[in-house]
């Protein structure tokens, strides 16, 4: 038996980990001592410290067992309270999504956005996603409108995952700015936004100019900054 | 004959304590020494009692790491400790002068 089954035997029947460990680390150093002491080599000095299970049986006694139990216990809880957050986390992952999806129709159809005098609409690819700690914004829908005045306006459906995060987040304050490669957007709207129990929805417009090749929106909250790219020369796929 | 056996380790080992503060090893040289290699005793035996002893409160413990890295528990007899040895040692001293008087006679 070399040193460390010998500890390992000496003291595995104490549950209570900190006694453990403390005894251990004391009989770690009784063996150094020895085999300093007398000059005999690992294997002799561990058969003269006599048989580790007897030793262990009489410290198990001493060494605080309803600690040790309570110690176990709080393990098991505590490995059962992980397991029960991974399968909750999954849980709501596969009844969130769906919910989410039913959520955006209802809200929807709720609220919709009157567009009235649009002669043309297109819709731009989306789907484009950017995140940060706590917040994931989506770009849902982009759909282009053209008006009678030659102006047209990009209006953005937004899916705003709050993650555990339940407070919504503040778009008024959170949508910092738009711009073209034109320049700067100076027209910017919320159009309608709501939050529910999981989900948080809004639609944004934006004057673009009729050159206009991209828009990028700009969110930040706190320390974070992030912008949304929406490429104007893509159609979407019907 | 009923009478509890009054010469125990734990006597043995509180009245090395009772002199210094020491760690195990030590306890187990010194006990060796002074008894003239007649007490031998295994750390089987040793550390039970030690830590039995720390439990009833007779003695404390403090932790020390050495130059080498060695982390060493110092024992050191409490007032408790002191009190139950002035007993242990009047109730070893009362057998071993009963034993001596039979032995005389015998």
């Amino acid at each position: 038996m070399n040193r460390l089954e010998w500890l390992d035997t000496a003291t595995k029947k104490i549950l209570f980990r900190p006694d453990r460990k403390a005894v251990r680390k004391e009989l770690e150093a009784h063996l150094e001592d020895l085999r300093e002491a007398s000059g005999l080599d690992e294997e002799t000095a561990v058969a003269s410290m006599g048989d580790p299970a007897a030793l262990a049986e009489e410290l198990s006694r001493l060494h605080r067992p309803w600690w040790g139990y309570l110690w176990r216990a709080s393990q098991i809880v505590l490995a059962g309270t992980a397991v029960f957050c991974c399968l909750l986390a999954v849980l709501a992952e596969a009844v969130c999504q769906p919910l989410d999806r039913l959520g955006t129709s209802l809200h929807n159809y709720l609220t919709p956005v009157q567009f009235t005098g649009a002669l043309e609409e297109r819709d731009i690819p989306a789907g484009m996603t950017i995140s940060t700690g706590g917040c994931t914004i989506r770009a849902d829908r982009a759909v282009l409108r053209s008006y009678e005045d030659t102006s047209q306006a990009l209006f953005v459906d937004l899916q705003i995952g709050l993650s555990w995060r339940r407070e919504p987040l503040i778009l008024q304050n959170a949508w910092s700015g738009a711009r073209t490669n034109a320049g700067e957007i100076p027209r910017r709207v919320i159009e309608r936004s709501a939050s529910w129990a999981f989900w948080q929805r809004a639609c944004l417009s934006v004057e673009v100019p009729e050159d206009a090749e991209w828009v990028e929106l700009d969110f930040g909250c706190g320390a974070w900054r992030r912008t949304l790219h929406i490429d104007l020369t893509e159609e979407a796929e019907p | 004959m009923a009478k509890k056996e009054p010469a125990s380790v734990s006597m043995l080992v509180l009245a090395l304590l009772k002199g210094r503060e020491m760690y195990g090893y030590q306890i187990i040289e010194e006990l060796d020494k002074r008894s003239e290699h007649v007490f031998q005793m295994k750390e089987g035996t040793l550390y039970p009692v030690l830590h039995g002893l720390e439990k009833e409160r007779l003695v404390t413990a403090r932790e020390a790491v050495t130059e080498k890295g060695r982390t060493r528990r110092y024992y050191t007899i409490t007032e408790k400790g002191l009190r139950v040895l002035d007993e242990k040692e009047k109730e070893w001293r009362t057998f071993s002068t009963a034993v001596t008087a039979i032995l005389a006679g015998a």
